[in-house]
């Protein structure tokens, strides 16, 4: 089945998910290309935080989403008068017995603002393509550990048909009837290797730019040290 | 793991290997026809020949059927994922627990065979527990004319018995309400034996670990973290799982699992209790802001509100080594940014 494109996403929406795709966009473009992403996905949030009266969200993304997807979104939402509280997770992605195929992804560590007043409802969690949801599954349960937001928007630029219903099984009616999907495209095919076709160009984490998901966990994002500096100032 | 072909059966065990080396039998399949002769013939010394015929041949097409579902069937595969984590919390009292899934017997889902040490005793008795898990809303001890689900477990505990042998049978179901109706009408012939526990089920292990606080505790028990988060204990229960699924599930050694999960990276299963060098312990303390725990072999961190985190590499392994050395290697007034990268 061919992928489908979402009815509000407009020409540069499509060129933006074809710059993805396109093997010739080297890293520094993908992350730019990842960061206009974020605006966009961020303009058509902004429409229902002002609908529900909601200005300020938690922002939970992976570490190596958070300078570029969750930038773009973080960058919109903080111009449109929105506060932001930031929360971002390594997660270390395996599979421990390959003829079961269950995938884990353990956080190995957490970065969390600290907020002072009144607590955002709306989390905002958003990953650069959602596939398996194993990722989304673990950070998402590890958030509601420690907070109980109301509204859950799952906002990524490719989702796999699916996945909304796996990732809905994995929780309560109580906590999936919160859930709202931001996404631009959705696909229906993947590789042997399990990347969706066409996706978001194969793996992001070498499209980023990092050798492997070794090296995409030793990294700081810079939107994790401004925030720390700003707590830091605020202390 | 797995490389011994043990065939757990009502009777015992054997090893098929030595068997068939011994018998000069071919291969797997003639091990089995002679646990059907062994099985035939205990059947027989206690019940008259039609009836020892019937329960014989039902025997032989409920251990085929069992064969045939159990790879589909994730309640069994959650269930035993609980009784292993139980069983490695239990793992010093005995270094011979083992496991066995759809085993040749009449109570055949899963079958426990403890390795306790007793004091002041000598030699090590073994103990066995039988199950029969089932994933369904409805059940009933007797309704089943041809051969009510009673029956299994009546033979199994009369005919081990009268072998001095001895054992205790569960019946494990998923419906709560299922479970009520069952525990208040064992039959009377069974009720000294036999017992019906609940275990909720789930969709998947993760959700399974979040609803079914059973599981949960039990994780948490071995796991080597304080407090530890559901992603861990998610972590640790998919670990059990796939070194479960790679065994050939016939008389699996607990030790023999623990080993396995042992080569995952993270695992976050207790381990012995290990302390850092006084050089490291005194260069981590010195960093503003930053805090850490050690505990059962793993390092855990905290930097000023915002910030935690667990090494995937346990303490003394090659990985935890080169953290060290790099954090020695820093010059004096070490700040958390130098080493944060090295923190996983």
């Amino acid at each position: 089945m061919a992928r489908i494109i979402q009815d509000w996403v407009d020409k540069g929406g499509s060129n933006l998910l074809n710059k993805l795709v396109d093997s010739n966009t080297n890293a520094t473009e993908y992350r730019n290309t990842m960061y206009e992403l974020g605006v966009l996905l961020a303009t058509e949030i902004i429409k229902s935080l002002c609908k529900n009266n909601k200005n300020s969200v938690h922002l939970a993304c992976t570490v190596e989403d958070a300078d570029f997807l969750g930038k773009g979104i973080a960058d919109t939402l903080d111009k449109a008068g929105v506060f932001v509280a930031l929360t971002v997770y390594w997660n270390n992605t395996f599979v421990p017995n390959e003829e079961n195929k269950i995938s884990i992804a353990p956080i190995i560590k957490e970065f969390h603002e600290q907020i002072y007043g009144s607590v955002p409802e709306v989390l905002i969690i958003v990953k650069s393509i959602i596939s398996s949801s194993c990722v989304v599954r673990t950070n998402l349960t590890r958030f509601i550990e420690e907070e109980s937001p109301q509204q859950i928007y799952v906002v990524a630029p490719v989702i796999l048909s699916g996945s909304k219903e796996s990732l809905e099984k994995e929780f309560s009616t109580e906590i999936s009837n919160r859930f709202q999907y931001y996404y631009l495209a959705e696909d229906s095919e993947k590789t042997v290797n399990g990347y969706v076709i066409p996706g978001v160009g194969g793996n992001v984490y070498e499209r980023l730019g990092f050798e492997n998901q070794n090296d995409k966990n030793k990294f700081v994002p810079n939107i994790v040290k401004e925030r720390r500096n700003r707590q830091s100032m605020l202390l | 793991m797995g490389s011994k072909l043990w065939i757990c059966f009502w009777g015992g065990v054997i090893n098929a290997k030595k068997v068939s080396v011994r018998l000069g039998l071919q291969n797997a399949e003639e091990c089995l026809i002679l646990i059907y002769m062994i099985s035939k013939g205990i059947l027989k010394k206690k019940y008259p020949n039609e009836i020892a015929q019937a329960y014989f041949v039902y025997l032989a097409n409920k251990h085929r059927g069992g064969v045939n579902n159990s790879k589909g069937n994730t309640y069994e595969n959650f269930y035993t994922v609980y009784k292993i984590a139980q069983e490695i919390k239990n793992h010093s009292k005995g270094k011979n627990t083992s496991i066995t899934s759809q085993a040749y017997a009449f109570v055949d889902d899963l079958v426990i065979e403890y390795d306790r040490k007793y004091k002041n005793r000598r030699r090590t008795r073994v103990k066995k527990s039988f199950f029969q898990i089932k994933d369904v809303s409805d059940l009933s001890w007797t309704s089943n004319k041809v051969h009510p689900l009673y029956k299994d477990f009546e033979i199994q505990y009369s005919v081990l018995k009268s072998t001095n042998k001895s054992c205790k049978q569960y019946l494990v179901v998923s419906n709560k309400k299922l479970h009520q109706k069952l525990s208040l009408s064992i039959p009377k012939s069974i009720r000294n034996h036999t017992n019906v526990e609940h275990f909720e089920t789930a969709d998947s292990l993760s959700k399974l670990i979040v609803d079914n606080a059973v599981i949960r505790n039990t994780l948490a028990s071995i796991c080597a973290l304080k407090n530890p988060t559901i992603d861990k204990l998610v972590t640790l229960g998919t670990i059990i799982l796939g070194a479960w699924d790679a065994s050939n599930k016939q008389r699996v050694r607990i030790a023999d699992i623990i080993e396995s999960c042992l080569d995952m990276n993270p695992n976050y299963i207790k381990g012995k209790e290990q302390t850092i060098s006084e050089e490291l312990t005194n260069r981590l303390k010195a960093i503003k802001g930053f805090t850490f725990t050690v505990l059962h072999g793993y390092l855990s961190w905290e930097y000023n509100k915002t910030d935690k985190g667990i090494m995937s590499c346990r303490i003394g392994s090659k990985e935890f080594v080169q953290f060290e050395d790099y954090v020695k290697e820093q010059k004096e007034g070490l700040s958390f940014d130098q080493i944060e990268s090295n923190l996983i």
